[in-house]
Parts: C-alpha cells; sequence; structure tokens
C-alpha cells in the first residue's frame, strides 16, 4: 500500500545537489555550463572517485530514499508460494522477513533463496512432491534447506539507517544478497523495525544524479578491471571461463543449478559462433514458477526465454572501451542491473574486416552493479559469495572459519568488526 | 466497448492501429476494398475535398430497409452498424422527424455477467454530461427489461477512413478538423473528464465533415487523489507515461493523442511505429519522430510541443490555442468561452508558463454527480416568472455583467428545488456558487447557438445537428465543479510527481537517449526483444542485420503472428490481472448489521484478552465506566432514539469507535477500532494505529488490562487520550467516507505518522500494530 506526499522527482533524493551544491564539493556546482567556465579544473579519475567517496561518508542510506516509498515485509511464518504471490503482485523480487514472536528482523528472502529451494527439491525429492511441500512450506524453514545444502543461510547483514552511506556500501558489496535492510530501533516500543532495503541500483542512482563528478571517471571498464572478462586458459574446458554460459537449448534447471552453485546472478546466452543472444538471469526463474508449477525447470532456456513478459525491455550490452562514467550516466537514464560486453566488431592493427566482423557480438566480459560498487567504494573490500562453498560472509567478517554456520548472535559481533575496522581506518567517525 | 457509430462491421484497415500491424505509410486509396457503401462515402468526399463546401447530403438508400421494422419507441430499427461484445449497434430513423440516431443496444445479462454494469453506468454518465457540437450526444437511454438501449447521434465515417482514402491532407484541411478536436478535449478538460483513446477511429465525422468524438467506453472522470490507474488505448497514440504504466494524471494524455493525430493527418503516416511493441515502446518513450520537410513551420512547431515525453512540459490546451497555426481561421463557435467562476481562479492563466497549471485547474473541475433537487414543485415559482423578472430590473454582477432576465427565467424552468428569488440572490451574491456557474453554462450554450448564425455556410452544419438535439443536462455536476477547485493544486503536485516514489522504480531520464551517451556503445541486444526467438530457440527474423534482405517470407509472417500473440497475450494478462485486483482495505468487510459486528469484535477481543475502551468523544447514553455496546438494551425507548437522531453524527461516532489495548511484551499496544459503512449493506471495520507505551510490569500478565483498575497504565493512557481528544476535533470535520480512506492510508503505511489527525504523533513503528491488528483479524474471520 503506497503512501504519496508530493515530491519531486529530484527531491525524491535525500537532498537536491544542482541547487544546493554542499560545500565539501568544490567541483559541483548549480549550472552545467561545464564548457564555458574554463576555470573549472577537469578532475582526474582518482579525484573523482576520492569525492565521490567524500560525498557517501557525508550522507545517510537514510538520505538515498525518497519522501515516501513502500516497503514490503513478508511475516516468516508465511508459506514460500504464498509469499512468492505477494512478491510478484507487488512486482518486488526481494522482502525483508519479519519474526512477529520476537518482534526483530530475521533476514532477506530474496531470489537465491528460492533458487536454493529448487536446488534442494532436485536433489531430495520429486516434482509434485516438491510442488504439494512448497505448499505448506514457511520462510522460516528455509534456513534449515540451506544449511542441508550447505549454502549461506538468508542474509542477515543489516545497517543503522543513520550510519553513513560509505559504510552501508560496503556492507552491500559484502552481502550476498546485493540488498541490505535498514534496521532501526523504534523509541516507543524499543523493537527493531524495518525502515526499507537499499539496493545497489538505488545507491548507484542517487551517486549518478547528485555526483556529478561521475562525468570524470573517465577510465575504461576494461582498464579498470571492473567486471568479469573471458579469460580462456587451457586448464578450463569453458571457452569463457570464468564466465558460464548457456546456449538456447539449455534447461532452465542446469542454469539455475549455475547460480545456486556459483553464487551468479545471470547467463548469458551465447550462439554456436560465441554470440551473445540473450540473457538469462535469476529474476526470470521467478516469473517462470508465477506460471504454477516447478515442470517448467525442464523447459529449455529458449523456451522460458518465450514466457519473459512482453514488454522485457531488453538486455543491454556495450562495448569494451566503455567507460565508467557512460555507465553513470546509462544508471541516470534507466534501471539496469548488469551489462554484457560484446565485441563492437572494431578491426585491431593487422586485421581484416572480414575477419573484424566475424567477432561482432561475441562474448567478452559481463558487468554487474556490484563491480561497479566495488570499483566506487575501494577493491579492498571481498564481494560476498553466495555458493556453494563460498565462505559465509557473515562468518568471514567475525573472523571465523567455520563452515556455514552463522548464529544469530554473531551478526552483531560482525557488525561491530566492521565498525571497529572502519572506525581504526578513520574512515567515518565513530 | 466497441464504437457505437461505426458504420460497418470489419474491413482493412492500412493505419497501423497497433504495432504489429506491418505497413507505415498511408497510401491514397487503400482502403477502397471495403463494402460499396464506403467507396461511395470514399468517391463522395474526394470529389468535395477539403474545406470547401459540404458533401451532398446521403439518402435514406444507403442502407438495406429491413425485411420487417422493428421499433423501439419512436425509433425504426436499421442495419447493424456494429457488434461489440455486449451487443449491437444499429442505425435507427426516429419515425416522426426522420433523424437518423444509432443505437447503442447493450444486453444486460451480459454486462452483469461480466460485473461490467458499474462501467455502462459510467460511460452513460460520461455522455449525457456532455455537450459539445463536436462531441457525439446521447438523446436518450431507454431500458426494457433485457437490455439497456443508449440513443446516439449517429456519425457515419470515421476520419480514419478519410484519411485512408485521402491520404495526408493540407494543412487547411488538416487544420479545421484539429481545430474542432482540440475544442471538443478542451471542453471535456474543463468537465473533468479524460478520453483517453483518441484515435482516428475514434473520431466519427458527420455527413458535413465534421468532427465528433465519439466512444467513451475508455474514459474515466478524474478523480481527485485517484489516477487514472488502467492503461489502456492503442500503443501507438498512447502516451509515454500511458504505456510505461506510470500513475498519470489526465489531460496531457488527451494532448499526446491528438499530437499523434495532427501528425498522421499532416504526413499520412504514424509518428511512432514498429513491428515490435518494445521497439514501439521505446520510440514512444524516446519521444523519437521524424517531421518531414514539407511541413510548415508553425505546424512542427505545434507538433513538437504536442509531442513532448515529460508531460508536464507538454502543451496544454491553452496553449495549443495560442499556438500561431492553430489561430490561423479559427471559426467564431470555436473562440474560447468566457470563463465560469466555478472553474477558475482569479489571475490565473495568461502566459505559456503558467497554462499547465491553469489547464490542471481547468481539468478538474467536476461533472460527477446531478444536483438532486427535485423535492419541492417548481411550476408555482414559474408562474411568477415574468412579474419577478419585472421587479428585478437590470442587474449587474461584476464577475458576470449585466444579468439576462431571459437565462435567469430559463434557470428557474431547469432547477427544480429552486426558488425565483434564491436563484436572483445567489447570482448577485459576492463570490462563486453554483447558480452563477450554472448561469455562465447557459448563457455559453445559448452563445454557441447565436454565433451559428453568423458562421460561414461551411460550418452552419455543425450547429445544425447540435440544435436538433435534445436540451443539455446542463445542471449536472454543478457541485462538484465547485469541490474541482480546491483539488487542482493537488493534482498538480501529483502530476509532477510521475509516480517516482515507487518502490524500486525510479524515473528514468526521458530526454536522453541511450546511444546519445559519448564514449560508449551502449545497445539493447536485438535478439532479446521479444518475439525474435521461438520456443525452439530458432530466430523469427535473423538477428544478424546484413541478413535482413535474404529473410524469407514465411519468417516474416511468423514474426507478425508471435507479435499478433504476444499483444493478444499482453491484452490477456492485462485484463486479467485488472480483474484480480481487487479493492483493498486494510481491515475487515461485513454485511452483518453494525451493532453485530461490533458484538463480534467486543467477544473476538476478550477471548484474545485484548481491552474494550470507550472514546470518549461519546457522551451517549451509555454509562461511564466503559460499558461495551453490546450491554445496551436491544429495544431503546421511543425518546431515546428520537434523542440518538437528535445528536446522530456524534453518536455514531462513538457507537461504533472504539479504543482497544493489548500486550506484547512490555509493549502495549493502543489501537483504534472504527466501524464506517462502504456502501448499502456493506460496513467496514478500521483499524488504526494509536500508539505505544511501555509497560514495567509482568509481560504475561494479561488480566491487566482486561480490568480497568490498572491505575498506573492508566496515567500514561489518560494523558495519552487527552492529547488524542483535541486531535478528534479535526478529524470529526472530515466526511465519514474521507476518513475511511485517510485511515485506511494510515493504516497502508503502518501508522508511521498521522498525518490526518496530525501535529500530535512522531513517527512510530508499524510493525507491532501490524501483529495485533493481524491476530484480530485472524480471530474475527476464524470465529
Amino acid at each position: 500500500m503506497p503512501a504519496r506526499r508530493p515530491s519531486h522527482t529530484m527531491q525524491t533524493f535525500g537532498f537536491n545537489h544542482p541547487t544546493a551544491p554542499p560545500s565539501h564539493l568544490p567541483v559541483a556546482s548549480t549550472s552545467t555550463s561545464e564548457s564555458t567556465t574554463p576555470k573549472r579544473k577537469k578532475l582526474t579519475h582518482a579525484e573523482a572517485l576520492e569525492q565521490i567517496r567524500t560525498f557517501l561518508r557525508s550522507q545517510s542510506s537514510y538520505d538515498v530514499f525518497p519522501v515516501s516509498f513502500r516497503l514490503i515485509v513478508l511475516d516468516h511464518h508465511l508459506v514460500v508460494k504464498k509469499a512468492l504471490n505477494t512478491m510478484l503482485q507487488n512486482g518486488v523480487v526481494s522482502a525483508p522477513l519479519w519474526d512477529s514472536e520476537k518482534s526483530q528482523f530475521a533476514g532477506m528472502f530474496t531470489v537465491s533463496d528460492l533458487i536454493h529451494l529448487i536446488q534442494y527439491y532436485y536433489h531430495t525429492t520429486t516434482y509434485e512432491d516438491a510442488a504439494a511441500d512448497v505448499d505448506h512450506f514457511r520462510l522460516q524453514s528455509i534456513r534449515d534447506i540451506e544449511k542441508a545444502i550447505r549454502v549461506p543461510p538468508p542474509p542477515l547483514l543489516s545497517v543503522h539507517p543513520m550510519r553513513p552511506l560509505f559504510e552501508a556500501c560496503k556492507l552491500l558489496i559484502q552481502t550476498h544478497a546485493r540488498r541490505l535492510p535498514l534496521i532501526d530501533t523504534d523509541d516507543q516500543t524499543g523493537k527493531e523495525v524495518v525502515l526499507s532495503v537499499l539496493t545497489q541500483y538505488r545507491v548507484l542512482k542517487f551517486m549518478a544524479v547528485n555526483c556529478r563528478e561521475t562525468i570524470h571517471l573517465d577510465q575504461t571498464l576494461r582498464s579498470l578491471n571492473i567486471g568479469t572478462y573471458c579469460n580462456p586458459s587451457p586448464e578450463h574446458d569453458n571457452p569463457y571461463y570464468p564466465i558460464a554460459t548457456a546456449t538456447m537449448q539449455t534447461a532452465v534447471f542446469d542454469v539455475v543449478h549455475m547460480f545456486s552453485e556459483l553464487g551468479i546472478s545471470a547467463v548469458p546466452i551465447v550462439d554456436a559462433n560465441g554470440k551473445v543472444i540473450n540473457l538469462y538471469e535469476t529474476v526470470d526463474v521467478i516469473t517462470l514458477l508465477k506460471l504454477g508449477t516447478y515442470q517448467a525447470l525442464d523447459l529449455t532456456i529458449a523456451q522460458a526465454l518465450a514466457r519473459r513478459p512482453v514488454d522485457f525491455e531488453g538486455v543491454l550490452t556495450c562495448g569494451p572501451e566503455s567507460s565508467l562514467a557512460s555507465v553513470f550516466a546509462l544508471i541516470r537514464m534507466r534501471r539496469i542491473h548488469r551489462l554484457v560486453v560484446i565485441d563492437d566488431g572494431r578491426p585491431k592493427e593487422g586485421e581484416s574486416e572480414q575477419d573484424a566482423k566475424q567477432r561482432k557480438g561475441r562474448l567478452l566480459g559481463l558487468i554487474s552493479l556490484s563491480d561497479v560498487l566495488r570499483h566506487v567504494i575501494g577493491s579492498d573490500v571481498e564481494i560476498g559469495g553466495g555458493g556453494v562453498g563460498a565462505v559465509p560472509v557473515e562468518t568471514l567478517l567475525a573472523g571465523g572459519t567455520a563452515q556455514g554456520k552463522a548464529p544469530r548472535a554473531d551478526r552483531a559481533a560482525a557488525q561491530a568488526a566492521i565498525r571497529r575496522d572502519a572506525e581504526l581506518r578513520g574512515e567515518f567517525p565513530s | 466497448m466497441p464504437d457505437a457509430t461505426r458504420p460497418a462491421p470489419p474491413r482493412p484497415r492500412p493505419i497501423p492501429v497497433h504495432p504489429t500491424r506491418p505497413p507505415p505509410s498511408l497510401p491514397a486509396g487503400q482502403g477502397q476494398g471495403s463494402s460499396s457503401h464506403h467507396e461511395q462515402q470514399g468517391q463522395g468526399r474526394s470529389a468535395n475535398g477539403g474545406t470547401s463546401g459540404p458533401p451532398p447530403r446521403r439518402g435514406s438508400g444507403d442502407h438495406r430497409p429491413p425485411a420487417k421494422t422493428i421499433r423501439i419507441g419512436q425509433y425504426e430499427l436499421g442495419a447493424t452498424l456494429g457488434v461489440g461484445s455486449f451487443g449491437k449497434v444499429k442505425l435507427a430513423t426516429h419515425s416522426m422527424t426522420g433523424h437518423k440516431v444509432a443505437m447503442k443496444i447493450i444486453n444486460r445479462r451480459k454486462i452483469q455477467h461480466m460485473d461490467m454494469t458499474s462501467r455502462v453506468k459510467r460511460e452513460i454518465q460520461y455522455l449525457k454530461v456532455l455537450r459539445h457540437p463536436h462531441i457525439i450526444k446521447l438523446y436518450e437511454v431507454i431500458t426494457t427489461s433485457t437490455d439497456i438501449i443508449m440513443v446516439i447521434e449517429y456519425a457515419g465515417q470515421e476520419l480514419f477512413e478519410y484519411i485512408v482514402n485521402k491520404g495526408r491532407m493540407e494543412e487547411g484541411e488538416a487544420r479545421r478538423f484539429f481545430q474542432q478536436i482540440i475544442c471538443a478535449i478542451e471542453y471535456c478538460h474543463r468537465h473533468k473528464i479524460v478520453h483517453r483513446d483518441l484515435k482516428p477511429e475514434n473520431l466519427l465525422l458527420d455527413d458535413y465533415l465534421n468532427v465528433k468524438i465519439g466512444d467513451f467506453g475508455l474514459s474515466n472522470i478524474m478523480t481527485d487523489g485517484d489516477f487514472l490507474k488502467t492503461s489502456c488505448g492503442s500503443p501507438n497514440y498512447a502516451a509515454p507515461e500511458v504505456i510505461s504504466g506510470k500513475l498519470y494524471a489526465g489531460p496531457e494524455i488527451d494532448i499526446w493523442s491528438c499530437g499523434v493525430i495532427l501528425y498522421v493527418m499532416l504526413c499520412g503516416r504514424l509518428p511512432f511505429d514498429d513491428e515490435y511493441i518494445p521497439k514501439l515502446f521505446q520510440k514512444i518513450n524516446g519521444g523519437i519522430y521524424h517531421l518531414p520537410s514539407h511541413l510548415s513551420e508553425d505546424a512542427r512547431a505545434l507538433l513538437k510541443s504536442m509531442l513532448v515525453v515529460d508531460p508536464v512540459k507538454r502543451i496544454t490546451t491553452a496553449g495549443i490555442r495560442q499556438s500561431a497555426w492553430f489561430q490561423r481561421d479559427l471559426p467564431q463557435y470555436l473562440q474560447p468561452l468566457p470563463q465560469t467562476p466555478g472553474l477558475e481562479r482569479p489571475g490565473q492563466g495568461g502566459g505559456q508558463g503558467e497554462d499547465a497549471s491553469g489547464l490542471l485547474g481547468q481539468g478538474v473541475s467536476g461533472v460527477a454527480s446531478t444536483v438532486d433537487g427535485a423535492t419541492s414543485a417548481p411550476d408555482d415559482q414559474v408562474s411568477k416568472a415574468d412579474a419577478d423578472t419585472q421587479n428585478q430590473g437590470l442587474v449587474y454582477v461584476p464577475d458576470l455583467g449585466v444579468v439576462e432576465p431571459r437565462i435567469v427565467d430559463e434557470l428557474c424552468e431547469k432547477m427544480a428545488g429552486f426558488d425565483r428569488n434564491s436563484i436572483w440572490e445567489a447570482l448577485k451574491r459576492e463570490g462563486d456558487n453554483q447558480i452563477k456557474v450554472a448561469y455562465q453554462l447557459v448563457r455559453d450554450h445559448k452563445r454557441m447557438l447565436q454565433d451559428t448564425t453568423d458562421m460561414r455556410h461551411d460550418n452552419e452544419h455543425v450547429m445544425e445537428s447540435f440544435l436538433a438535439s435534445s436540451p443539455p443536462p446542463w445542471n449536472a455536476g454543478l457541485e462538484s465543479l465547485q469541490q474541482g477547485v480546491n483539488r487542482s493544486t493537488s493534482i498538480k503536485n501529483r502530476a509532477t510527481n510521475k509516480g517516482s516514489n515507487e518502490d524500486e522504480s525510479w524515473d528514468e531520464e526521458e530526454d536522453m537517449e541511450m546511444e546519445d551517451i559519448p564514449d560508449s556503445n551502449f545497445q539493447i541486444l536485438d535478439s532479446s526483444l521479444h518475439g525474435k526467438f521461438d520456443e525452439n530457440g530458432e530466430p523469427f527474423p535473423p538477428y544478424d542485420v546484413p541478413h535482413l534482405q535474404s529473410q524469407s517470407l514465411t519468417s516474416q509472417e511468423d514474426a507478425v503472428r508471435a507479435a499478433h500473440q504476444a499483444v493478444a497475450a499482453q491484452r490477456i494478462s492485462g485484463r486479467a490481472t485488472k480483474s484480480s485486483k481487487g479493492k483493498w482495505h486494510f481491515g475487515i468487510r461485513s454485511r452483518s448489521p453494525p451493532i453485530e459486528v461490533m458484538h463480534e469484535i467486543y467477544n473476538t477481543l476478550q477471548v484474545l484478552g485484548m481491552q474494550w475502551k470507550r472514546k470518549q468523544c461519546f457522551d451517549g447514553p451509555w454509562d461511564q465506566d466503559g460499558r461495551p455496546i453490546r450491554e445496551t438494551p436491544p429495544g431503546m425507548t421511543r425518546e431515546q432514539r428520537q434523542k440518538e437522531k437528535t445528536n446522530e453524527e456524534k453518536q455514531n461516532q462513538s457507537l461504533f469507535f472504539v479504543e482497544t489495548r493489548c500486550k506484547i511484551d512490555n509493549v502495549v499496544i493502543r489501537m483504534d477500532l472504527q466501524l464506517y459503512r462502504v456502501d448499502g449493506s456493506n460496513y467496514l471495520v478500521d483499524f488504526r494505529n494509536v500508539g505505544y507505551y511501555r509497560s514495567n510490569n509482568d509481560p504475561d500478565d494479561y488480566s491487566l488490562y482486561r480490568r480497568s483498575s490498572n491505575a498506573t497504565d492508566y496515567t500514561v493512557a489518560e494523558s495519552l487520550e487527552s492529547r488524542r481528544s483535541s486531535a478528534e476535533g479535526i478529524g470529526a470535520a472530515t466526511s465519514p467516507v474521507r476518513r475511511e480512506i485517510n485511515s485506511n492510508m494510515n493504516a497502508g503505511v503502518g501508522g508511521v505518522s498521522e498525518t490526518i489527525e496530525g501535529k500530535i504523533k512522531e513517527v512510530c513503528s508499524p510493525f507491532l500494530f501490524l501483529e495485533v491488528a493481524c491476530r484480530l483479524i485472524v480471530e474475527l474471520a476464524s470465529a
């Protein structure tokens, strides 16, 4: 149930950069007369990056959100099927869970949980049993399943809404859910309150709209090593290694298995010549399961893609030489989650035009928002993995080595550790 | 609902109505493969051509006379003009005057079956309200036991066919059509009606080539606070905000469609067109179209200002009126009407910059309800009319000028329930009132009729059909006209909001294209768009561009078919989601008598160990220590009843308005329960988060809250109570319906703050409140 208060597009962001530039940003100015004011120094990539980071430290996570927004929270007693329906009805692909007995936040329910669930049933039972089970299966039990198949539990990381945005960004990179709930304590009740969920796209869009410095990020994605690029080696028979790919004839289930095992969220679909023809994403699994039956997982990718909504906007590609600034320009413009890097078919030195044309459209790499965010925040932060065998984020943070176990009590410890860590480095005042 | 006055069953349509129809251009004469009836029309038209003069009146021989004449009332039924999902549209002739009309015959069973009664009612309501020379008129509604028959104005041809037959028009001719369309649209917007599905198929032409806008089946009265959420219309003509499913406020979407129509008239093809819907949507959203070189500068400027992607920046009808291209040769009867007091705020309009607010101000003026004042007989007043007029003499009112007694006469005649003196008084009173609005409406109407005498031969016929119509129900909706003024501001705010506060759906920049970003080559992977691959992974058309020429015919057909299916699927799915989306209330609905509902709530609260507490605003016949409703004697005495009636407002509030408390851990949750009447026999129990306080008592001792003796609790509670009761006064002023919406919204936010009651509460968490409310609902539902 959305609540509305009048607000203008720009004002939906925490502050209105173009009209009220904060004093710490010498470059940000009220006008767009970049070219007509020669005194303004053009920033280097590194300088721009540093200013953006300063900006992120000056803002809180809460500033990212509009005056009014909608939040779907699910009770963790809810049956998975009902939860899915609710999410579909409201057009969200994830939701914070709520433990109504303890009146506290109980983790995030995301597409990866669903994928783990599918994985579990595939290994343990038949579709029919699975379908029957899913009717009664409650969200709170997903953790048991995830323990059973040894994947990280529903991410429990969260941040206080008034903590600096920079801190939230770091956690955002670390959590495998790619989203971070903002949790506050209510004065009247003394209980937790889920305020909203910070997503990578939201944060990046906030930067793109409010930081003029993003136009100075002129280095190319490739040179910054943002993204994952094909790097075939004799040790691996995958010609696109380390990128997992599929063809139109691959079964959906096999792709779901890749999602689960590798902790990835998208698989490029290539043809025999290595040209990218589509991209299958974890959210597509939701669309597929919307149709009801888990048999849908036996479909080929081609069949599954044909069931995408008609108004699907299409997969976005970019050439290998795109700059980071251009990615921010794109983020300002439309909602993206990842970009497929394809060969633009420009002839290299000593290459015939014919050969170059042959290469056009071939898969070169994949760029996710995590990659972009990690570069902006600083590459010293590990990306949280979601795959089997990956070290669970929270264990990682708490400095432990035990796998797959991250009891709730550890969460506070983990957060405290991060905070201490950050404070020691003087990244934000305590 | 299919078009009412479409003259014939299906025929080939060269203008792609939706993107799957291939030909992008409109060669003249393509539509001539249709029935002989249309050929005849087409030839007749082209011979006459343009604006020069009216074509000869068509003989009645156009339609085959039915073997046996069926009569409905005074009308003889003729040929079937069209068949829709609810019934037929037939041509009919009035037996006495020989007037041709169209009859939309709607089968009652069918609409009941499809739960469409409200939609039909809506359509009828719209048509009844609209009186304009360029809008299809509803003459009367005949109801039989099986059917609802709408007798509507007959216009024989679609503007669509006309364009098909003629190809692109000269600017002068297009201008004439355009002026008529814009004036009709302006009129609609003034009356708070947005057409929402403007396209050449909905623009009909009468025998004199005058535009008549029809098919209001899809339109929706622009109600304050309610965006037009239903996505409808043909994609090619739909505004970007419509196709991208954003919440949109209204008038500006018609402007876009008019822009597309103008483009089609001037260029003979669609500005936005593509075989594939996603591409088409992309073009519309990006505002990508080409202006051919043959267009004049003025026409280009006008088109550019209408086809602006950002609805806020789009030109308004007022702006169009000021454009040079529009003003040329504007017939006198289409000159702007004087402003009615109820529609305008003083000091508004004028400059282009102000127009956006100006139009919206006009746009929201209401028309929704009819004045229902037929309680006293008006006849005795009418007899006095002449004498009274004499007595009044010449009266000058600042905002009306000299009051014409003739119009006052008419007002007296038509406004049942108002006597002559009160009308005069209302006219003389300062400020706006509904009588003044009515006066101006009648005056405008008269002026429009008078203007016919000054018109050129060509335009005379515009009025001919207008004059022939039944008198307009001009006094419809006066009350809402008044309300409309106050609403305009909020709509404006919402319009600029553009739904940007939707979760995870930030607004996208619309004035720049992805391809324009420097140092990049972002592209949408063509092969990932819909309809490019079949289920076997075989491409429909090859995705490699160089091979496009060698594309086989079959694959092209396949693609078209697939696209068709996609559109059909989209339509079906769109409908499915629409019907599945019920009206959401946070609370419980019940059809039981209100007192039983409250009794049930009382019992349930007891079961759950929640406390029942009367609200303090109540001073009725109940005892002061908060004894529950069920304790009241069911058989009240007559005096009590009488007393109750006198104090009804207050009592009703308190009778069905209680507070409950319950404890989770050490937190006491305070919640208001209030019963509202939704409609007829439906009641809604609404829950409102009043707030929390922490209690130091043993958390397990729920019984505390059943007994009303705990002192510590009450000190806190009473102090809250007193703060609250001061807020009550504000709340009580609003109407019950309004409050229902408000409190529902509050519940929706989860009581983040009680904005309506205002100023009292700080932000508080919705979670515990929701938990308690859910417990109560679950228990009530299972009881």
